[in-house]
């Protein structure tokens, strides 16, 4: 795992992944750099747990994603969140 | 309880819909399918699915029932208790599967847990035997901290499911919530205790000092950690029991500012002797100023709207009001307020 780029919102993401889910031990974070001081990340978790990590009309997702920006601001990074089976 | 019934096209769709108008979440919510979509020939859809839905008494019973439901489309049938659930197909209702023999209760149980799980998971979940939960293994490995041992915690869960009352404790819940949050500030790198405050019902957790970080504009990130460890504690934890998470003391400076802009709007209303229609608010919210202004006199609330834009409107008493309270011209800073929950509630 590359620890690099945005510990802060990384750890943060992986954590709020793995709680979710029911397969924590299958959750998976690829980070790359978008830009000067943005990062994008690219979660995989269980087929079976999209659903939960996504959550009804996108509600989980978009918490997962306003938490996760909060920990990248004090990266000092903006991010993007993107679940992929 | 109300049913209400749905169509659309897809199970899920029509689920989604019922979920919709009756305003909860899906595991507070308890389902019969009436009718599954058939298909029609060339993959045309044909019949519509239809959904019976309300509030459940009981969440995790709504639980079983997606489950039971998904684990049928997802066609990994393996137990013969199951295949006999799905024998019910189109007209089968939640009552029944619960009343099936007392010992498929747990499989069933299972089943859910895996979710949309098709063959491959399902024997994970069956390798262990009734009384032993795949819920409380899951949350045995990822939170050693927090908990002790499953075996007790997932007979327990048994237990419930067969009384029709399928609650964890409030320890239980408390555990989870805890290691949640503990979890995330060890992640964001914050030294900040989580503290604990349980009273009957409700989970009160409080993140101590004052972390601008985990508020975020107007409270957004807090109300996003919220939902995340009510979502976490519903999953580990299925119970009914309230949880609020709190940053430095926030929600109840704010609950007190609502209030005296509440009680503010009330007076101007008694005055005036005019409906103050106040600004669209979440619904936490609104009850801060329904509580906040039941014990004034002179003035009755009620709430209009639908619920993103839902707001509270102070109704003066007929007649000679008694108008104790200080009218006031300043409540600018008091309506920035008001905005702001109705921006945090989207």
């Amino acid at each position: 795992m590359s620890d690099s780029l945005a510990p802060t919102a990384e750890a943060v993401l992986l954590h709020l992944c793995q709680s979710v889910v029911a397969s924590p031990d299958e959750v998976s974070i690829e980070a790359s750099s978008t830009g000067d001081e943005a990062v994008r990340f690219d979660v995989s978790v269980n087929k079976d747990d999209m659903g939960r990590v996504i959550g009804r009309r996108g509600r989980v997702a978009s918490a997962i994603r306003t938490v996760v920006g909060a920990a990248g601001a004090k990266d000092g990074v903006s991010t993007e969140v993107e679940f992929v089976e | 309880m109300e049913w209400i019934e749905t169509t659309a096209k897809t199970i899920d769709e029509a689920k989604d819909l019922a979920l919709d108008k009756i305003g909860v979440i899906a595991a507070e919510a308890e389902f019969e399918v009436l009718e599954e979509p058939r298909q029609g020939l060339f993959g045309r859809t044909r019949g519509q699915a239809r959904v019976r839905a309300r509030v459940a008494p009981k969440a995790p019973r709504a639980k079983e029932d997606r489950g039971r439901r998904r684990r049928k489309s997802g066609g990994g049938n393996k137990k013969s208790g199951s295949t006999a659930t799905s024998s019910t197909s189109t007209a089968s209702t939640s009552t029944a599967s619960t009343s099936t023999a007392s010992g498929s209760g747990a499989d069933e149980r299972d089943g859910d847990n895996n979710g949309a799980a098709a063959p491959g998971a399902s024997d994970r979940g069956r390798s262990s035997e009734g009384g032993n939960r795949k819920n409380g293994g899951r949350q045995n490995n990822k939170k050693k901290s927090n908990r002790e041992g499953s075996g007790d915690r997932s007979r327990r869960g048994n237990n419930n499911m067969k009384s029709d009352a399928p609650e964890s404790s409030l320890q239980e819940v408390e555990a989870c919530v805890s290691g949640f949050l503990t979890g995330l500030t060890t992640a964001f790198d914050l030294d900040a205790a989580v503290e604990i405050d349980t009273s009957n019902d409700e989970v009160y957790a409080q993140i101590q000092g004052k972390h601008g970080l985990l508020l975020g504009p107007k409270a957004r990130t807090l109300d996003a950690i919220q939902e995340l460890t009510r979502i976490t504690a519903q999953r580990t934890a299925p119970s009914s029991i309230r949880i609020k998470v709190d940053v430095g003391g926030y929600r109840e400076q704010r609950s007190v500012a609502l209030a005296q802009f509440a009680e503010k709007a009330a007076a101007k209303a008694i005055d005036e002797q005019v409906e103050v229609v106040l600004e669209p608010m979440s619904p936490p919210d609104r009850k801060i100023v329904h509580d906040a202004l039941n014990d004034v006199d002179g003035v009755s609330t009620r709430s209009a709207g639908a619920d993103p834009r839902r707001r509270v409107i102070v109704v003066p008493d007929e007649g000679p009001a008694s108008s104790d309270n200080d009218a006031s011209a300043d409540d600018d800073a008091a309506n920035d307020d008001a905005a702001n929950d109705g921006d945090s509630a989207d």
